[in-house]
């Protein structure tokens, strides 16, 4: 029985991670989102790191980062799982259980002048 | 026991197989400001977003332009996670590869 209760805290454990992903602005910049269907100038993927079965980033590049880096003035943001995602999130939470996630984010967006 | 030593280890394989993508857009036409992570806002909403076959198809609206325009939001910040409930639910809704996710926003209306 304890070991059911051991395997199943375990089970909440890998599933309380949160892998959250904040999407806001950089300081002192004016952002607009964009809706889904608008052209863009510029894509960028990337995946980011958690420790602690995701409740720690160990990567600190978020959407608002990206903006910045890319001058981008108008964003889309998506947070994606890709099937390299779980295939890592299998490796190092089932087979080597060490805590280890990733979340793949996209940024998409133009960088004009917003009007406002 | 090995019954439900497999079972389990099949609920952790599933668990950690992904979850569905969300899409923080604005909606179609509408100007929507993103805000900053200190920005005062008046408007709390969690959305909780639904998946089937282990993410691959989307149960909800899962692109937030829809909850900015219900709600008239004309700026806003946002974020994507799993509270406690979405991961203890999760570790039984998978095994039927159903899973689901929590879109935070917090923004102010138009006009305020």
């Amino acid at each position: 029985m304890t070991r059911r209760f051991a395997a199943l805290a375990a089970v909440l454990l890998f599933g309380t991670g949160c892998y959250t992903v904040d999407v806001v602005a950089p300081k002192g910049e004016t952002i607009e989102l964009l809706p889904a269907s608008s052209k863009i100038e510029t894509s960028r993927q990337w995946r980011a790191w958690y420790a602690a079965f995701g409740l720690v980033p160990m990567d600190p590049t978020m959407p608002r980062d990206m903006t910045l880096r890319e001058k981008l003035t108008r964003v889309r943001v998506e947070v994606v799982d890709t099937v390299p995602d779980a295939v890592i999130g299998l490796l190092y939470n089932v087979v080597i259980p060490i805590g280890l996630g990733v979340q793949s984010i996209k940024v998409e967006g133009v960088s004009v002048s917003p009007t406002h | 026991m090995r019954a439900v030593a497999i079972v389990f280890s099949a609920g952790l394989l599933l668990t950690s197989v992904g979850c569905g993508t969300v899409h923080i857009d604005a909606p179609e036409g509408k100007r929507v400001k993103l805000l900053q992570e200190d920005a005062a806002t008046s408007v709390h909403i969690e959305e909780t977003v639904w998946y089937f076959g282990w993410g691959a198809v989307d149960l909800s609206d899962t692109h937030t332009a829809g909850l900015l325009e219900r709600n008239h939001l004309a700026e806003a910040r946002f974020r994507v996670t799993y509270n406690f409930w979405d991961s203890f639910i999760n570790t039984f809704t998978t095994f039927l590869s159903f899973s689901r996710r929590r879109i935070v926003i917090d923004g102010n209306r138009e006009g305020s």
